[in-house]
């Protein structure tokens, strides 16, 4: 029953793969131009060789960071799934299977898909580290199950809010979709600017920023890197495992409400 | 014969707001039967088999498919081809055919073959490159392919060319032959006429007209009277539940008569005409007077 | 089997009821003759492409006329017994019929009862002549 989605999902990580692959040969080649010789393959094995930088130590946390980029980005991409079915929807609501059953194995569908754009990139780095001899240096720590968790833990709770947003509607998906980036950033930023911005509202930003999914991402990143108290989350959910479990619990709920919401709707 | 009707609804009605879409329409279609559904646009057709198969809920009413309300498993048996079009644009036939292949037991592939020559369709091509009636043509392949018990379609023959439109035709024909019930809607009443043995006309939300076409065209008749004079004003005769509506012209009287014509005609007989006919009308004819006529009552209604 | 029958499906005369007439008028004329089968009712519904229920029902009321019978299984066939006199009866109906709607046209027309009478009178020695009785 599932069929086309199967066949949406074949098609967006297909074009996912050729954009983050493209765009990791691209950065390999520009990385490591200077010693790049135009005739590829040989040219660009010695190139990667030759390099001399290899740091003495490669967190495992930082290549997972960039692959939860990867996913959180392709996971809003597949966010209208339900929504996308909306402009026709007869042609699901009469075959014969219930709608929540249909919906929970769409989103199943789209949450494997998000996995694999999550492997995708994580691999392609390790297939990289290890191409230029790096692999004794990559290291596993606890942080790496912590990225592990948040970053997938923010694409499915940004997947699961623009569902919730989108599922009862027609048209307007992609919409969403953008004004969900914008949204994210922007309020963000302004939780940030605790110098610039009034007190009150202040407080009204921390608490909007409690469904913001990038505000748990960049809070786990900042809090990881520059060491200091992220300003972007109410102090209640400070504490990496509290907001994993938020992000995974918000992203379960707006799955959930996406669900209801796509079984009441009416055509 | 006193078998479950297939399709029953019941004192359905569908408020959108405050605007009655559909207001208490019980409408019963029996195993094996055709019934053509009539109507204006926007006299609620559509909205009535959307919320036949719970696409859209009802306000208030019953709305029954083979005894029970409509569920997952209704459509094993069961194809829908609503007005507009709910394919995939982005897919091709051989795609849509593969799901219905995947999502139906009854998934009949040597049909499928059979429907998709019989339309003259491309297998290949995306539906989004179809013209209208391809795509008509697609989604009705679609519906026959699963040899349903049950079929609802839903203007099934728009944008389709005369050939085409008789295939339609022979399809569901054939498929009540095989036992199967349908309930179509059509702006072309000659389609009706044809294929259905039963009709219903639904203006602004009602139920207006019910019956099999043949007992319609056995009681809905005009009774010409033409008078040597001036026609006689005949007491309380538009108000008579038998007569749909009258005509006046010069000495010419015609009456637009639902019911025992010749009853009409006695009565018609006491005010001595110079001659009286009873016409026969065709379902263009009805449906004309039907939906037309009410305009016309509508001053007199009091009934 | 090819098209025996034709109706029209857009006059305001019911389908089932020009069936019979085209039924009773085969039989009547002999090209259907006695014994012989009739299509079954899915081929003739999609033969002149009208409801299978109304054929059903054409095909009842023949029956019940006894012009045909039906044998579950086998099909409906022209009536073999007494066929002669079904046949007589049905050429009557059809007639009938046909001289009815003459009639009534005539006075549609306005002619008057005496009139009608003499004009029949005239078709009648036409084509009856004298001499020619039956």
């Amino acid at each position: 029953m599932t069929y086309v989605q199967f066949l949406r999902l074949r098609k967006a990580l297909t074009i996912y793969g050729i954009v983050v692959g493209s765009i990791f040969l691209f950065g390999l080649i520009v990385g490591h131009w200077p010693n790049a010789r135009f005739d590829f393959g040989h040219g660009l094995h010695h190139a990667l060789t030759e390099t001399s930088s290899i740091p003495k130590s490669i967190p495992m946390s930082g290549v997972l960071f960039l692959a939860a980029w990867c996913a959180i980005i392709f996971a809003t991409v597949l966010s209208t799934s339900l929504n996308k079915e909306n402009d026709g929807v007869e042609m699901v609501w009469t075959k014969p299977i219930a709608r929540e059953r249909l919906a929970v194995q769409y989103i199943g569908l789209d949450l494997s898909a998000i996995l694999v754009a999550f492997a995708c990139p994580a691999v392609l780095c390790i297939i990289a580290i290890a191409s230029v001899g790096g692999l004794e240096y990559l290291r596993f720590d606890a942080r790496t199950w912590q990225t592990l968790i948040i970053g997938l833990g923010t694409a499915f709770m940004w997947y699961g809010l623009v569902q919730a947003l989108t599922s009862w509607q027609r048209g307007r998906g992609g919409m969403a979709v953008g004004l969900s980036w914008a949204a994210a950033f922007l309020v963000l930023s302004f939780a940030e600017a605790t110098h610039f911005v009034p007190g009150p509202l202040h407080q009204i930003l921390l608490a909007a920023d409690v469904l913001n999914p990038l505000a748990y991402f960049s809070s786990y990143s900042l809090s990881g890197y520059g060491a200091h108290a992220s300003p972007v989350l109410p102090q209640v959910f400070a504490g990496t495992e509290m907001r994993s479990i938020l992000t995974w619990s918000i992203g379960f709920l707006g799955c959930a409400g996406a669900v209801g919401g796509w079984k009441r709707l009416e055509v | 014969m006193n078998s479950t009707p297939v399709i029953a609804i019941r004192d359905f009605t569908k408020r959108y707001g405050s605007f009655d879409a559909v207001s208490n329409l019980t409408l019963e279609v029996e195993p094996g039967s055709i019934c053509g559904l009539l109507g204006p646009n926007g006299s609620g057709k559509t909205t009535t088999f959307k919320c036949l198969l719970g696409l859209a809920r009802q306000t208030a009413g019953s709305m029954d498919v083979e005894g029970a309300p409509v569920g997952p498993q209704t459509f094993e048996n069961l194809s829908y081809v609503p007005e507009r079009s709910a394919l995939y644009e982005w897919l091709t036939l051989a795609d849509h055919l593969e799901f219905n292949r995947r999502s139906f037991k009854n998934y009949d592939a040597k049909r499928a073959d059979e429907l998709v020559s019989l339309f003259r369709l491309e297998r290949k091509k995306k539906v989004g490159k179809l013209s209208k009636g391809q795509q008509t043509a697609v989604a009705l392949a679609l519906a026959f392919s699963i040899r349903p018990r049950i079929l609802i379609l839903d203007e099934p023959a728009s944008g389709l060319d005369p050939v085409f439109q008789r295939v339609v035709l022979d399809l569901i024909i054939e498929a009540a032959a095989m036992g199967s019930t349908v309930l179509f809607s059509s702006h072309q009443i000659g389609q009706v006429e044809r294929a259905a043995d039963r009709v219903a006309i639904l203006k602004n939300g009602k139920l207006i007209v019910d019956g099999t076409v043949d007992s319609l065209k056995g009681s809905e008749k005009v009774v010409e009277a033409i008078f040597e004079q001036r026609v006689p004003d005949v007491d309380g005769l538009a108000d008579d539940p038998r007569v749909r509506r009258i005509e006046r012209s010069g000495r010419i009287l015609r009456a637009y008569v639902q019911s025992d014509s010749e009853g009409i005609v006695r009565r018609l007989n006491e005010f001595s005409p110079k001659n009286i006919s009873i016409l026969d009308l065709n379902l263009e004819d009805i449906f004309i007077n039907a939906v037309g006529g009410e305009i016309a009552m509508a001053g007199g209604d009091g009934a | 089997m090819a098209a025996i029958f034709t109706v029209d499906p857009r006059s305001g005369v019911p389908l089932y009821l020009q069936l019979i007439e085209q039924v009773k008028r085969a039989v009547a004329l002999g090209t259907l003759g006695p014994g012989e089968q009739l299509p079954t009712v899915k081929a003739l519904a999609l033969d002149l492409t009208i409801n299978p229920n109304t054929v059903a029902r054409a095909y009842r009321d023949l029956e019940h006329d006894g012009v045909i019978e039906t044998s579950p299984g086998r099909g409906s066939f022209v009536r073999g017994d007494g066929s002669a006199v079904q046949s007589r009866r049905a050429i009557e109906d059809v007639a009938q019929s046909v001289l009815g709607d003459a009639v009534r046209e005539a006075k549609t027309l306005g002619l008057s009862r005496e009139r009608a009478k003499e004009v029949f009178a005239a078709q009648l020695d036409r084509w009856f002549p004298t001499g020619d009785k039956e």
